[in-house]
């Protein structure tokens, strides 16, 4: 998808990999070292051998050294469900570049990588107010094009949709595997709720939270009328320094709360200003931050 | 507000919101909560500070308008009479500025003026020595203001009189209404008499206390006769006089002598100028060096040496009366006395006959005589009998001729008993009639002395000596009226003795001449004589001068008086109470001033 991701980056992408910290079982064997022992051939651990043990599996140079039986447990290879979950509701639409091309070029990379380390790639488009847009599973590369497709056609509208989303995601399918979430976490009520859905289970969260400068360290001088993207509301807003300071310390407060919210679920939250450019954001700090590797 | 309107839409335009789309508003909402208390100052602040501007623009243009604050709030119409003092004192040069006293009073009164409301009414008096309404009871203001303007100092003291017979009739026909009086003076007069139902109200003018100035004048004769003149000057104040005199001719101010005039403060110096060696004309004396107060520092006068007086003794021979000249100075006449009235009459115009035992007839006219034992037909003095051996029951001691005479001891074997003597003509009495008296007519001054000097001792007596020379000065060293006065004090009016109908041109000092005319009584009078200085004055005997001094004690004392009397009753000085409109336009640029200090501390504040 040109629109998304150019050539040239999709060749850098292609000597990363997923770096899931914790690997779920798939449904298919695929080219990820599961912790559950199998019949790889790499080598993983020893256990003592026990009745009914595969002599096939038993170690032989231990035997002999260490006159103990031991078995060569080996890494089981099977497939990884990465699920890209990408929250388009109105307020992505926003700054320059927006939000939601943003965070859609972020979750294609992530999804061109999983594609090319044959994962199992949901992406899945989240919308008011509880929708989860979704072509469902896609394997291959041969699946690129379509997962590119699928995000470059999403459009940023309509109210908040990370709570009813979620559930709506999590109802549809257990999100086992990578879960990585592209959104701005941006909730009057909160996300605290919103991240419930995604539960605490064995699988990698993470969380990108895009933000535009604006929302970061708002430049504004005068008189505004701040219009809300997604209700519509609006806050006359004197833009004096004391009323930027108190700004600065409610995001920051915001942020804080979402940080926590995130921890107790386990959840990798990685703030991406789009003030960053896209391909040090993929290359350098998701690869930092453990996603990619 | 025609001029605010920019200023509104400035403001406005300043104001104006933009309106942006944000991802969220509600952190931008929860900060403004957060601040909502600094928000709503501001928005106070906003408005002030719309308000501050517009305030200070319209104190700027009420500045640049010269607007003033009315201090006269009453409800009902007001009657006003402003008493405006005129006087030589308030000529002072201690007003604002270097102005006189009246300056600052009238530059007062015009702000009372611009003070009146509609259907006030003002009424313009100005004092000094008399009274003078410039301007009845109105309302124009522009009327008031033209005659205010024309007011002037005048050399002449202050009495206000005259102002209050004036004042009286006018509350008399106020008709119920309180007639305000603002009597704008230096305090410098004596108590009027009461001003009933009233309201007087004081306003006072001057800061100079010490002022040094000339407080008389007079022309004097010495024992030998010659001529002098003293001067008295007085310093008023602290300070003590320490100047000097200067004596000038009128003309040309060249200086004939000077002497120091020094005294304590508070007291008088007396200084003489003789004035033997100096010309007929008019002088100046002059009070050299400055002081706020000039009008009192010069005087004027007209140096009139006596001429020599003619002289001559009639009747029988006396050895007391040989030579009259011995008692005076310039005494001209036969030393033997003449025995027959033809021989009188060639003897030419007289001013001193003396007759001794008889009387010419007919009596020639002359300024004065003395009538020895014996009296003249025409006189209002008649001889009815004689007396003898008369006692001395009293005598005159303060009359001029009599002065320092004792007659306790004068023996007359025999006098002639005079009738017709009015009863201050008397100067030596006896119980059955005067043995000296002294009458003055018209025509002429009479001394009588009606016995025989051979058949009394009063030629032995220490009186003799005196009474004569006595007699001589107040014959001859007195003015008598149709005499030219040596000075005049201001505002008196200027005679000449001149034949009915006869032209009399008077130019009085800086202005035009006047031409007046003799009255039937054959006096010529010029009244407007309130400038201190020379007046030349033409008349058929020919040209001549008069002077006219300041010479008041009491305007020369210059310091303000904080409060004045009317009536017994006190009135405090009232500044306030002339200040109908308070010139406003420093207080506005102050305030405007400080409204853009405080504006621009609230902006930096604001941001």
């Amino acid at each position: 998808m040109p629109s998304l991701l150019e050539p040239d980056f999709l060749k850098r992408l292609g000597r990363l990999e997923i770096a899931a910290r914790r690997v779920r079982r798939g449904v298919r064997r695929g080219e990820r070292l599961s912790r559950r022992r199998g019949s790889s051939v790499e080598f993983a651990d020893h256990r003592p051998y026990g009745a009914g043990d595969d002599l096939r599996f038993l170690d032989w140079n231990v035997l002999v050294r260490l006159d103990r039986l031991m078995v060569k447990l080996f890494h089981d290879e099977e497939d990884l469900a990465v699920h890209l979950v990408v929250d388009a509701s109105a307020s992505m639409s926003c700054g320059e570049p927006a939000k939601l091309l943003y965070g859609l070029r972020v979750a294609a990379a992530v999804g061109y990588v999983a594609l090319a380390g044959q994962c199992r790639v949901r992406p899945a488009i989240l919308r008011a107010p509880d929708r989860a847009e979704s072509p469902g599973y896609l394997r291959g590369m041969g699946s690129a094009e379509r997962l590119l497709g699928f995000l470059g056609g999403a459009e940023a509208s309509g109210p908040n949709a990370l709570r009813g989303g979620l559930r709506r995601m999590a109802a549809e399918v257990r999100p086992k595997g990578v879960v990585v979430l592209v959104s701005d976490l941006m909730d009057r009520d909160g996300v605290d709720d919103a991240l419930s859905a995604l539960g605490r289970g064995p699988g990698d969260l993470y969380a990108i939270q895009v933000l535009d400068p604006f929302e970061v360290d708002p430049d504004l001088d005068g008189e505004f009328r701040l219009v809300d993207s997604e209700d519509g509301s609006r806050a006359d807003v004197s833009a004096t320094p004391e009323v930027l300071r108190a700004y600065r310390a409610r995001l920051e407060a915001y942020l804080g709360a979402v940080d926590l919210a995130c921890r107790r679920r386990g959840i990798r939250r990685m703030l991406a200003p789009t003030s960053i450019p896209f391909e040090k954001l993929v290359l350098e700090v998701l690869r930092t931050r453990g996603l990619l590797r | 507000m025609a001029l605010a309107a920019p200023v509104v839409l400035l403001y406005f335009f300043r104001q104006k919101q933009q309106e942006r789309v944000v991802p969220t508003n509600f952190l931008w909402a929860q900060a403004l909560q957060d601040t909502r208390t600094a928000a709503v100052l501001r928005k106070f602040l906003r408005s002030l500070l719309l308000l501050l501007q517009i305030l200070f623009l319209a104190l700027l243009v009420l500045a640049l308008a010269g607007a003033t604050a009315s201090l006269w709030t009453s409800g009902s119409t007001r009657l006003v009479v402003a008493v405006l003092d005129r006087s030589a004192s308030m000529g002072t040069k201690d007003g604002p500025g270097g102005g006189t006293r009246l300056d600052a009073a009238k530059a007062a009164l015009r702000g009372a003026i611009d003070g009146l409301r509609e259907g006030d009414r003002m009424m313009l008096l100005a004092v000094d020595e008399r009274a003078e309404v410039l301007v009845p009871f109105t309302g124009d203001r522009d009327r008031l203001l033209g005659a205010l303007a024309a007011v002037e100092p005048r050399d002449l003291g202050t009495d206000l009189t005259e102002a209050a017979v004036l004042l009286k009739a006018q509350g008399a026909a106020a008709a119920g209404r309180e007639v305000e009086v603002l009597v704008l003076s230096d305090g410098a007069f004596a108590d009027p008499g009461g001003i009933e139902g009233m309201r007087v109200s004081y306003v006072p003018f001057g800061e100079a206390g010490d002022n040094a100035g000339i407080t008389d004048l007079r022309v004097a004769r010495g024992a030998d006769g010659s001529p002098s003149l003293a001067v008295a000057a007085e310093a008023f104040g602290a300070a003590p006089l320490a100047r000097t005199l200067s004596l000038r001719l009128g003309g040309d101010g060249r200086v004939l002598d000077a002497r120091a005039a020094e005294a304590p403060a508070g007291r008088q110096a007396f200084v003489l100028f003789p004035l033997d060696a100096v010309p007929a004309g008019p002088l100046e004396v002059r009070l050299e060096g400055e002081d706020a107060f000039a009008a009192d520092d010069r005087a004027f006068l007209v140096h009139r040496p006596e001429p020599p007086r003619r002289y001559a003794l009639f009747g029988r021979p006396s050895r007391w009366l040989r030579d009259p000249g011995v008692f005076r100075a310039a005494m001209e006449g036969p030393p033997a006395p003449v025995a027959d009235a033809a021989a009188l009459t060639a003897l030419g115009p007289l001013d001193l006959l003396i007759c001794n035992g008889a009387v010419p007839d007919p009596m020639p006219s002359v300024r004065a005589a003395i009538f020895i034992d014996c009296v003249p037909p025409d006189g209002p003095v008649k001889a009815i009998g004689t007396l003898e051996y008369p006692p001395v029951i009293d005598w005159s001691r303060t009359h001029p001729i009599t002065r320092h005479c004792e007659f306790s001891d004068l023996l007359v074997v025999e006098a002639l008993r005079l009738d017709g003597v009015p009863a201050g003509g008397v100067l030596v009495d006896s119980p059955q009639g005067p043995l000296l008296a002294f009458v003055e007519t018209p025509d002429r001054q009479s001394l009588f002395l009606p016995f025989d000097l051979d058949r009394s001792n009063l030629p032995l007596r220490l009186a003799f000596p005196l009474l004569l020379p006595n007699a001589l000065d107040h014959f001859f060293a007195s003015r008598r009226p149709g005499d030219d006065e040596d000075f005049l004090r201001t505002g008196r009016p200027l005679e000449r003795a001149l034949p009915p109908g006869a032209k009399m041109r008077v130019a009085p000092p800086g202005g035009r001449s006047v031409e007046v005319e003799a009255g039937p009584g054959g006096t010529a009078v010029f009244r407007d004589t309130a400038r201190a200085g020379l007046y030349a004055v033409e008349t058929p005997r020919g040209p001549g001068f008069a002077a006219a001094a300041l010479l008041r004690r009491a305007e020369s004392d210059v310091a303000p008086r904080p409060r004045v009397e009317a009536g017994g009753v006190v009135h405090e000085a009232a500044p306030e109470s002339v200040r109908a409109n308070v010139p406003l336009r420093d207080t506005l640029l102050l305030l405007a001033a400080a409204i853009l200090l405080v504006e621009w501390l609230l902006w930096t504040r604001k941001r």
